[in-house]
């Protein structure tokens, strides 16, 4: 292993951005209340500014004058086997990168590009945590992380659009698939269609009140783009180029990213600088078309259907490094009769432990666990009974630490929500 | 030495600072933005915000009280030395005349404002060395941190030194830095109280681009890049 190749790396990755973020901490410290590992533990080590440092050493000691003169004076270090060991454990194991430090930093250093950086130096000398790194070549050898084929694909449609049948009483109720020109292309991940597809019923039940002109791929159908939270970054951008081809080839208007924080940033937020390209499509969330179901009133919700006490968890993709926050408060104050807010909520929302990759790395489980606490902690004070998050991933973190702490609580999708409170066409009349 | 420090050191200690600031932030803006990971939409933040944190550190007095109370009473201890070195010199404490005070009531509120700001300094510069040295706070400290603060705090104690038990003529000062700017080398007289004041002032010019006290530069900007970052059309260009 030659970690020269990571040095070189990160001096290919310098920029002003994360120049500045390496540069103008102040260690005053303040972030550690941002952070959920540190709140969960109160160990100073899962402090932020602590794990950036652990990359900042590292820059010192290669690329200032400081650092290279004095490096003991400013904790500069030689990157040895040993130190990128280390490293991997800081950037892979205790940070899901949510980027609550960032928002809450007087300097507004960037924590979450620093790691971001560490994990890409980690991946060049090929260090990305085993689990992680399966997950990515499988996304990549197969288009999507589970290796569903397009004929499994296929025929699990087959069926979630039987299941749309029964549901909404209406047998020429349909999930087009690979339909050309349609307005909306559904981009859902294997899991929803293969483990968990009730949400992706509730959502096939709102484009059919909706009327909406939708479609999904059968060549695409992966919103998950690991490659994002592993490092390797021309794998994140392969993954992305796919997911436009796709798009573009139906010729949609909008791609609809499925109720996923991370693969719905990848694809507003960065896959247009990756590719170096403005899409001829908008990338949305599916949160935002059901916004706008909402509140133009082509759909009608009745919130007297979701009587338990609600609470919504935002996901970090979504609110802090998404910008939506908003829209499915709204959507709620529509569809339930009891909403209960997060203290702190919005931007402000604590990570729920598993983002950036964590769920993925088993070696960090136990950790992911333990850092999920001050999450459970936040729920239970709603008193809440539901739990929404529009987030897959979120979900999944969300129900580990539902059977871990035993809160007494449902894990739910908002599309489920909202499609539970739906007043489908006809109905109106019979009430 | 004392020739040195102040007819020769100054000169370096300017070309130091100017040419280290210029390296140092070149090298950041030269640099090209390889891969972006660069978002922040979320935040919708109005501009008085960014003035808020500039003015007042928000986010400190959020987040940790005692922290604001020290660190705000340092920095604008600091600010108000730098405004009154300024302002102090080239009027040898006679610059409150301009709204109007006669020069004695001048030097007076001169005197009260030095007084006023070396204490904040000092004792900020104090509490933060201490709190550093305390806890949690200490473990994710690296030397440099210390030297920082050990080096201001030496500066600041000499400088109240200076007003208080060791008074320095403000008119000698001013005759030698008028000396100094127009390049004329002349026998200085000069208290050794203000040397050593003096020569401290210049280690932390010269140190100032190389370490971490830049915060000072970065900071605001990334901050302000932080706070007001919206939208995919800025990003493209970014």
């Amino acid at each position: 292993m030659s970690t020269q190749k990571a040095v070189d790396f990160l001096k290919g990755r310098l920029n002003k951005k994360l120049i500045a973020s390496l540069e103008v901490c102040a260690h005053c410290g303040i972030c550690k209340d941002s952070c959920h590992y540190y709140r969960a533990s109160q160990d100073p080590v899962h402090t932020p500014a602590y794990k950036a440092e652990k990359l900042r050493k590292i820059y010192r000691r290669y690329f200032t004058p400081t650092g290279k003169l004095f490096p003991g004076l400013v904790g500069a270090r030689d990157f040895d086997e040993e130190y990128a060991r280390e490293l991997k454990d800081i950037a892979f194991g205790s940070c899901t990168m949510c980027r609550r430090c960032t928002i809450n930093c007087p300097m507004g250093i960037d924590t979450g590009l620093i790691v971001r950086t560490a994990r890409a130096m980690l991946a060049a000398i090929n260090m990305v945590p085993a689990s992680l790194k399966a997950g990515v070549d499988l996304t990549i050898e197969s288009g999507n992380n589970m290796g569903v084929t397009r004929e499994e694909f296929l025929e699990t449609i087959e069926w979630l659009e039987e299941q749309l049948q029964d549901e909404v009483g209406d047998s020429k109720a349909k999930i087009p698939v690979d339909k050309k020109g349609a307005r909306v292309l559904y981009m859902t991940i294997p899991l929803e269609v293969k483990v968990y597809p009730l949400s992706f019923i509730a959502l096939a039940k709102i484009f059919y009140a909706a009327g909406e002109d939708w479609t999904v791929s059968s060549k695409m159908f992966d919103a998950t783009n690991l490659a994002l939270f592993s490092g390797e970054d021309d794998l994140a951008r392969l993954h992305a180029q796919r997911l436009r081809d796709a798009t573009v080839e139906l010729g949609v208007k909008v791609l609809a990213m499925t109720e996923c924080g991370h693969g719905f940033r990848a694809m507003r937020w960065e896959a247009e600088n990756w590719l170096g390209e403005k899409f001829p499509f908008e990338v949305r969330h599916v949160v935002e078309l059901i916004h706008e179901y909402v509140t133009s009133g082509r759909i009608k919700l009745d919130p007297s259907r979701n009587t338990k006490p609600v609470t919504y968890h935002d996901p970090c993709n979504l609110a802090r490094n998404g910008g939506i926050y908003k829209e499915p408060r709204e959507i709620l104050a529509r569809a339930v009769s009891d909403f209960r807010e997060m203290s702190p909520s919005g931007v402000e929302n604590l990570c729920c432990g598993g983002g950036g990759g964590m769920l993925a790395m088993t070696d960090y489980a136990k950790s992911r666990i333990a850092a999920g606490k001050p999450k459970v902690d936040q729920i239970m004070a709603t008193e809440a009974k539901e739990v929404v998050a529009p987030c897959h991933n979120c979900m999944v973190q969300l129900q580990d630490l539902k059977k871990h702490y035993k809160m007494p609580v449902n894990i739910t999708a908002l599309s489920e929500i909202v499609a539970n409170a739906l007043v489908l066409p006809g109905e109106e009349k019979n009430n | 030495m004392k020739h040195f420090v102040v007819g020769v050191l100054p000169y370096l200690t300017f070309l130091i600072l100017v040419f280290g600031l210029i390296y140092r932030i070149r090298g950041w803006y030269a640099s090209k933005v390889k891969y972006q990971l660069n978002l922040f939409p979320a935040p919708d933040t109005p501009g008085g915000e960014i003035l808020k944190e500039i003015l007042f550190f928000k986010t400190l007095y959020r987040f940790e009280r005692p922290l604001w109370v020290m660190s705000y009473g340092f920095h604008l201890g600091i600010f108000l030395i730098f405004i009154g070195h300024i302002a102090g010199i080239a009027f040898a404490g006679h610059q409150f005349t301009l709204f109007g005070a006669t020069p004695e009531q001048s030097e007076k509120l001169s005197f009260a404002f030095g007084m006023l700001a070396g204490t904040l300094a000092f004792f900020g510069a104090l509490a933060l060395l201490l709190r550093r040295l305390s806890g949690q706070v200490k473990q994710v400290s690296d030397p440099w941190d210390y030297i920082d603060l050990l080096l201001i705090l030496a500066i600041v104690t000499t400088g109240n030194a200076m007003r208080t038990l060791a008074p320095v003529e403000l008119f000698a000062v001013k005759k030698y830095f008028a000396d100094l700017f127009s390049l004329r080398p002349i026998n200085y007289e000069l208290p050794t109280a203000f040397v050593i004041h003096y020569f401290f002032g210049q280690i932390l010019l010269m140190y100032l681009p190389f370490s971490k006290l830049l915060h000072l530069a970065g900071g605001l900007i990334n901050k302000a890049i932080i706070l007001t970052g919206d939208g995919k059309a800025k990003l493209l260009k970014l």
